[in-house]
């Protein structure tokens, strides 16, 4: 009886049910903050008659989108209609499996993490594109097109800028590149340029404001997404803001130190307690950069398609390979490795 | 839920009507409605429409080439500015040619003025361009004093004037939210509507409506000033150029703005002539044609006004035309405010006027263009025939001309900026 | 295309100093607006400074009114009552409402129209003259025209609506309210009131009770026509429930027993009345 591997199996299983249950709580967090924070930057109140100061609304919708009719339309593919939306969340969800919660607190703790995670981030792609394909619709075949066109190609500056993150610290694993920042500061000093670009390819990569062209909805109604109803576009719907906070996610823990706490705070503690503080610290800074992301969405228009392909291949590209260049340079040079 | 048999056409109604129409004729001896022309002959579907084309033009929009597709921008559409229907020819993104299809909001205002008096003419003339309502009861007031022979008294000049440029004001900062809402900026818009609803408040303080003022009578306007209208207007004033600066903030040097706007649309002068574009849009081509300055009416010889034009005519240049049109018409309330004299607001007239037989043309700037009315009297108190005619309908007849060779995402943004009002296109 | 640059830095700074700005939406219903003193949307009608109505009932407007949008009544000066619109509004509304009728079976029509049958209308004419043709005297011209007939049959009642200028509505809800036989029977009829009220205090079960008595189902008559039974939405017991009326007299409020006691006693007057006219 190898109660390692059992005991291993079942803390698997109980992180991954956590993981996809909080994904529901999370999603409609994010919804109703977008929907306060939006409202507020245009000089209105957003929701605040359900429930105290609005606070219930968001779940409410999600009830009621669990109400709505389910309407399929007559000549599309009943098949893969109804299994785009699964692809998208399941992407969404299985990456949720390397986040660097807390010291201790990762479902799956690889030591290649970082590449599983950007390999499985782009597997929504393939829901977004049968989702247009399968609507037998003209509007959702042009989004899904733009969709797979778009995150195809931001996909390439978002895994290259990362690249020169790694380089430094000389690992691929979330847990040891936070390490890595508790030692040597966080990385947005050593790699701002990166920083950048990332922080341009996310938003691109998860059709978010200014780039959401996929579901541009004073131009192709709702994009891929037409032809959805009730749950089947509650799971889109969810997905997306899933994966924005993900993506917030994953952008602080390469970047801003994960789990650690800033300089007059102790990064780490130890025990429970390191877990709670790892946690609390981890949330504070994907919510500040969820937010940052609803400011955006707030304030800025659309980029157009074929702008926003130009920006990836004639900008963020160049750029992601200049640093790249000029990161190993410099630890070859300075004898970075492995410092 | 069975698959559609693709070999099963289901017959559209009209179809058959029209099919069942032919052949009772033919029973009859007559020819078919449609008589049959080799020319459409082999028209099968192409998807949108189901009929063989029956003009020129739409022949030339339904054949479609290798790799090109028929979408349709449908009458419901998030932001077509109202019922209108697109039908776009494209090749993968690239739009290759642009039909509007119009007359989805057509009322039957023109024919219902013909039944009604001077006065309820113009009452049903304030929904056609619903957001510049006041320049729709200007010009036919202007047609009728002419029919009638009646001179509105300064006084009422002076207030026309005031509430017309007011009117002018809140469509033209509408124009700058549904620019950006229609590239995706959701708070531009809502700034404007703070402007509007302050202007709008404040008309109704004077005129009793927010939105379809009935404010205009033959020989004056219906109302003068009170004491609410003057304060609101003096609160108003005090903050607007700074509201207009905070919308401007959002959008002006905004990069992705100007990067979806500059060079897209871009209409020369020569093209707008040609075509009929009035208004905003002709001057942002560098034509400098006004009708406060062309052809005066009302009080402008008396201000001082000077024609904007801007050079390269395309979106963002209407847009700059337009923040620029609203500055020139707060300084024209400010004049217009030092100006007013005083005196009745009202000519004596009638309630029921009959005008002498004869024919009358009213011509006023509204912030989309020209908008005029050509009235005919017969000598009875309903006007014989009242026609209007509406610069947002020219202004779309300009799409097919920019739109070529653009993508699908400027159709929306290059709409926006020429600003049409379906009410007004469709009457 | 230079990513960030100063115009959506100059945007960004604005929604965020907007964010801590007051707001502007207005909440209704806590805050209300101001309305200016023109404002045209008020449904007033305007006192003149005697405290009468200026309103002087000229119809011009409802006439004028481009989507027919106005509807008003008054009375002439024979003391008609004239009106612009539907008069149930301006009347008592005899049929119930759709909340009412919300949840009852679909009752079948007891009155099939039988515009041809023959009325003595010069009879009727002096009738209704002989009350002075005013409105409010329509139920007892009805009482007039029962006796005659034996019912209320609905030519009488068309002719009575023609020359009395009463809606055919109002005239037919006065006739099924007021008890009358609308059919040409010679029995008795017993109403079981159906109101909610009726309903929620056992209406039910004096329906049911009635039922088993006179052996016959709600709309039905007896085989030997002394009795038909039919289910309405209101007897006229006001607040009597449950109440059930035979022919004009209202029995309320009433339980399953004592109802069909009531109905019991009123078969052995029949009987001992029918009995008597034979002998």
């Amino acid at each position: 009886m190898d109660w390692e591997l059992i005991l291993g199996l079942g803390r698997f299983l109980l992180a991954t049910t956590l993981l996809l249950v909080l994904t529901i709580p999370t999603a409609f967090v994010i919804i109703q903050m977008e929907m306060k924070i939006i409202a507020q930057l245009a000089l209105r109140f957003g929701p605040n008659r359900v429930g105290p100061r609005g606070i219930f609304q968001s779940s409410i919708h999600g009830f009621k989108v669990l109400a709505k009719e389910d309407t399929v339309p007559d000549q599309a593919d009943r098949g893969t209609f109804t299994l785009a939306p699964w692809m998208v969340y399941m992407a969404a969800a299985m990456s949720m499996l390397v986040m660097p919660f807390a010291p201790g607190a990762i479902a799956a703790d690889f030591n290649i993490s970082i590449v599983y995670f950007f390999a499985v981030i782009g597997l929504s792609v393939v829901g977004l594109l049968v989702a247009g394909w399968a609507s037998y619709n003209k509007y959702s075949l042009l989004g899904g097109l733009r969709a797979a066109a778009q995150m195809v190609s931001y996909e390439i500056p978002l895994t290259l800028s990362i690249v020169g993150a790694v380089v430094l610290a000389g690992t691929l694993s979330f847990s040891e590149l936070i390490d890595w920042q508790r030692q040597h500061g966080w990385l947005l000093i050593w790699q701002p340029i990166g920083l950048g670009i990332f922080y341009v390819a996310s938003l691109a990569e998860i059709n978010r404001t200014p780039f959401d062209m996929v579901e541009a909805d004073s131009e192709l109604v709702a994009g891929p997404f037409t032809e959805y109803s009730g749950m089947r576009f509650g799971f889109f719907f969810f997905a997306e803001y899933v994966a924005l906070f993900i993506m917030s996610g994953i952008l602080i823990s390469l970047f801003f130190g994960g789990w650690l706490a800033p300089w007059p705070f102790p990064a780490e503690l130890g025990g429970f307690a390191g877990t709670l503080w790892g946690i609390f610290w981890f949330f504070l800074k994907t919510y500040l950069f969820v937010s940052i992301a609803v400011w955006m969405r707030g304030t800025l228009p659309r980029v157009r398609v074929d702008q926003l392909m130009g920006m990836a291949w004639k900008v963020l590209l160049p750029l992601a390979l200049v640093n790249l260049f000029v990161t190993a340079i410099a630890v070859v040079v300075f004898d970075l490795k492995g410092v | 839920m069975t698959k559609t048999d693709p070999e099963v056409r289901i017959p559209d109604p009209i179809d058959l009507d029209r099919a069942e129409e032919d052949r009772l004729r033919a029973a009859a001896g007559l020819a078919p409605v449609r008589p049959e022309r080799p020319e459409y002959a082999g028209f099968e579907q192409v998807g949108i429409p189901d009929r063989p084309p029956e003009t020129a033009r739409e022949m030339e929009v339904y054949s479609l080439a290798e790799g090109e597709m028929l979408l349709n921008m449908g009458p419901q559409h998030p932001s077509t500015h109202g019922v209108m229907r697109l039908l776009v020819k494209i090749r993968g993104e690239v739009i290759v040619d642009i039909d509007p299809v119009l007359g989805y909001l057509h009322r039957g205002i023109e024919k219902l003025c013909e039944n009604a008096t001077y006065t309820t003419v113009l009452t049903y003339v304030d929904p056609m361009d619903y957001l510049s309502t006041m320049h729709n009861e200007h010009a036919p007031a202007i047609a009728f004093e002419k029919l009638y022979g009646v001179r509105a008294p300064k006084r009422a000049e002076y207030i026309r004037a005031l509430v017309v440029e007011l009117n002018r004001i809140f469509s033209h900062g509408l124009m700058m939210g549904f620019l950006a809402l229609d590239m995706g900026g959701l708070t531009p818009i809502l700034y404007s509507f703070i402007n509007r609803d302050e202007i709008v408040d404040m008309l109704s303080a004077i005129s009793g409506q927010r939105m379809l003022f009935n404010f205009f009578r033959v020989g004056g306007v219906n109302f003068d000033v009170n004491d609410e209208f003057i304060s609101r207007l003096g609160t108003w004033r005090s903050h607007v150029l700074e509201n207009i600066e905070m919308n401007e903030w959002m959008i002006t040097e905004n990069e992705i703005f100007t990067a979806r706007t500059k060079g897209m649309g871009t209409l020369t002068g020569q093209e707008a002539i040609s075509l009929g574009v009035t208004g905003p849009n002709l001057r942002a081509s560098g034509v400098p044609f006004d009708v406060r300055k062309a052809h005066p009416y009302s009080i402008y010889p008396e201000l001082e006004l000077e024609v904007i034009t801007q050079e390269s005519g395309d979106s963002y240049a209407r847009y700059l035309q337009r923040i620029a049109e609203i500055k020139q018409s707060i300084h024209l309330i400010d004049q217009i405010v030092d100006k007013m004299p005083h005196g009745p607001v009202q000519a004596q007239v009638p309630g029921i006027i009959r005008p002498k037989p004869g024919r009358a043309y009213g011509a006023v700037e509204s912030p989309r263009g020209l908008y005029s009315v050509y009235a005919i009297s017969d000598g009875g108190p309903n006007p014989y025939r009242f026609r209007m005619r509406d610069p947002s309908f020219i202004s779309l007849q300009a799409m097919p001309k920019v739109m070529p060779g653009r993508l699908v995402a400027d159709t929306m943004a290059v709409m926006a900026s020429f600003d049409p009002v379906m009410g007004g296109v469709d009457k | 295309m230079a990513f960030p640059g100063i115009g959506i830095a100059k945007g960004m700074v604005t929604t965020f100093r907007n964010f801590f700005a007051p707001k502007v939406t207005r909440q209704y219903p806590e805050e209300r607006p101001e309305i200016p003193d023109r404002w045209r949307g008020r449904l007033d009608l305007i006192y003149d400074p005697f405290g009468e109505h200026k309103c002087e009932v000229c119809f011009q407007c409802a006439q004028v009114c481009p989507v027919e949008a106005i509807d008003m009544s008054g009375f002439d000066s024979q003391g008609n009552r004239i009106r612009y619109g539907m008069p149930e509004i301006y009347d008592e509304r005899k049929d119930p409402n759709a909340y009412r009728r919300a949840g009852q079976h679909a009752r079948p029509m007891r009155n099939p129209a039988r515009w041809d049958e023959a009325i003595d209308t010069p009879w009727v004419t002096e009738t209704v003259a002989g009350f002075g043709g005013r409105p409010e005297s329509l139920v007892a011209i009805f009482r007039a025209v029962e006796d005659r007939y034996g019912y209320l049959p609905e030519r009488a009642m068309r002719v009575l609506s023609d020359q009395m200028s009463i809606h055919w509505a109002q005239v037919f809800g006065a006739a099924g309210l007021g008890g009358f036989r609308l059919l040409p029977a010679s029995g008795h009829i017993v109403t079981v009131c159906d109101c909610a009220a009726c309903r929620f205090s056992g209406g039910r079960e004096v329906l049911a009770a009635i039922e088993a008595e006179l052996d016959i189902r709600a709309g039905e008559e007896t085989p030997d026509g002394t009795f038909s039974l039919e289910v309405a939405s209101d007897v006229g017991a006001g607040s009597l429930s449950p109440a059930i009326r035979i022919d004009t007299l209202v029995f309320g409020p009433l339980d399953a027993d004592q109802a069909r006691h009531v109905v019991q006693e009123r078969r052995k007057a029949t009987a001992r009345s029918a009995a008597r006219a034979r002998s």
